[in-house]
């Protein structure tokens, strides 16, 4: 609980801020009080709902298949050693691809509908889920690979005793960073073309000037990538138990 | 239970690094009969961890052979006749003392009769570490990690035994109770045991049989035998027995003149 507070803290606090000195007139007209969000929102929770959705849905949709494919690249990598700076080559050259220009690129080439979506939301989170997997795979320790050829572990063996449990901790880091990307990733996807969704909206809100909405859409996706972030740091917690065990003197 | 002869003939193993070839040893041979606790001991960089591994065909060599009971070391590994205790404890972080001791048990599959007579449960009685079965490793002190480490090696029931510096990070208190501890183990269990250290008192109070290592190239001097009876009791550190195979082994490390040639070779 109080860890939660010490995170949330600083958050809360800009918020107080930023509503303070709105009420003292100090903002710019484009820039909404928190207050005024927060009512937007309660007085319209269906629009939230309707259009956060479609948005969790493809991000996370988007994730999952990064996350496959990156791990299997990291895989390939780490078993052949020989492609391994070209699985690193491939996931740098896809990363620095800039989103905002392939989105409309590939609306023409896949259509607008949720395909598309997908592959974005899929090339904007994967490049730290690639960097986490192949580090992680590497990670296992020489002397406990020589323990395991002791006991004529298989390949399979290795993989699912060391290899895999040595990069969680690197697995969940790449996790964690890709998370507010895949979000970012699947705003980025509907404003190429969407008519559902929280890039739609917007989109839609920025050109008939409703700053209102345009910010409770900016701070929805905030809020969502962070209770998916904080959703994956729980999960660590339990998961890598033996990560935070402190060693005792002898 | 049953244990493996070990006959290690004129093995030979170089190294290539970014320099020049190194020799790491240079036709090493040493016997050690079956059930028979024997001791390698010589300065640092002389090769016993080499030749341990060559052993455990952890590395292969460039000439010569290795038998354990008539067999290949490469048979004798997929038969999981071989146990190894490493420098570090090397336990699995994530798996409790019990899932790490069960762990070559996963592995070799439960019905390959490889299982030994003892349970991972007795095992962990048997070194000592009752009531710790659900610490996880970070949980524990160096020695009893170690100790954990040796129940994992013997839960397959090994005809060998191969253990390198097993308590070098320990202190002298707790490795002089170590060793008591593991002779007991090394008893009840039968194997053949062959045991890394720097140690000469260490050497000669555990083994039968001590294999004096000289440095580059990394060879076996000298085999001393050490004629004290079985069990060994720390009373036995005092005995002229004792002092005799000491004092032979060091001769064999120094020379009999007391100049240390192969530590100046070490040291420079």
């Amino acid at each position: 609980m109080r860890r939660l507070w010490v995170t949330t803290l600083p958050t809360l606090m800009l918020l107080v801020v930023l509503e303070g000195l709105k009420r003292a007139g100090a903002l710019p007209v484009f820039i909404p009080g928190p207050g005024q969000v927060l009512a937007a929102a309660w007085a319209r929770p269906q629009l939230l709902w309707d259009n956060l959705l479609p948005t969790a849905g493809t991000a996370t949709e988007g994730f999952v298949i990064a996350a496959v494919v990156t791990l299997a690249a990291a895989g390939i990598g780490t078993a052949v050693r020989r492609v391994w700076g070209a699985v690193y080559g491939l996931g740098v050259v896809l990363h620095a691809i800039p989103v905002i220009a392939t989105a409309p690129l590939l609306a023409l080439w896949l259509g607008t509908g949720a395909g598309m979506h997908v592959v974005i939301v899929a090339l904007a989170a994967q490049f730290p889920l690639l960097v986490g997997a192949m580090q992680g795979l590497a990670a296992a320790d020489a002397r406990q690979i020589e323990m395991l050829h002791c006991l004529s572990a298989s390949r399979w063996q290795m993989f699912r005793y060391l290899q895999l449990p040595s990069a969680l901790p690197f697995l969940f880091a790449g996790f964690k960073v890709a998370t507010p990307l895949a979000v970012l990733g699947a705003v980025t996807a509907e404003w190429a073309g969407a008519d559902r969704g929280i890039g739609a909206v917007m989109l839609n809100a920025l050109f008939s000037y409703d700053i209102v909405t345009v910010w409770l859409a900016v701070l929805t996706c905030c809020a969502f990538a962070g209770l998916a972030y904080a959703a994956w740091s729980l999960i660590e917690r339990s998961a890598l138990r033996w990560n935070r065990t402190v060693e005792l003197p002898t | 239970m049953s244990s493996r002869e070990l006959v290690i003939d004129r093995v030979s193993l170089v190294f290539h690094g970014r320099g020049d070839p190194v020799i790491a040893l240079d036709s090493a041979s040493l016997a050690l009969p079956g059930g028979g606790f024997g001791a390698i001991i010589g300065p640092s960089g002389c090769g016993k961890s080499t030749l341990l591994r060559l052993v455990a065909d952890i590395l292969r060599p460039d000439a010569g052979s290795i038998r354990l009971g008539g067999q290949t070391q490469r048979q004798a590994r997929q038969e999981h006749a071989i146990g190894f205790v490493f420098q570090q404890p090397t336990l699995l972080p994530w798996r409790s003392v019990l899932q790490n001791v069960e762990l070559p048990l996963a592995i070799v599959g439960r019905r390959s009769g490889r299982g030994g007579a003892l349970s991972p449960a007795e095992l962990i009685e048997l070194v000592g570490l009752k009531g710790f079965e659900n610490a996880l490793p970070g949980e524990l002190s160096g020695g009893m990690q170690q100790r954990a480490a040796i129940a994992r090696a013997l839960v397959l029931r090994p005809d060998i035994l191969l253990l390198d510096e097993p308590f070098g990070a320990l202190d002298e208190i707790t490795r002089q109770r170590m060793n008591l501890e593991l002779l007991r183990i090394w008893a009840e269990s039968g194997t053949t045991a062959l045991l890394v250290t720097h140690s000469i008192a260490e050497a000669v109070f555990m083994a039968d049989r001590v294999f004096v290592m000289s440095p580059r190239p990394g060879r076996v001097a000298q085999t001393v035998e050490v004629a004290l009876p079985r069990p060994r009791t720390l009373e036995m550190m005092r005995s002229p027995e004792l002092f005799a195979s000491a004092n032979e082994v060091r001769d064999g490390l120094f020379g009999r003149t007391g100049h240390p040639s192969a530590v100046n070779a070490e040291s420079w």
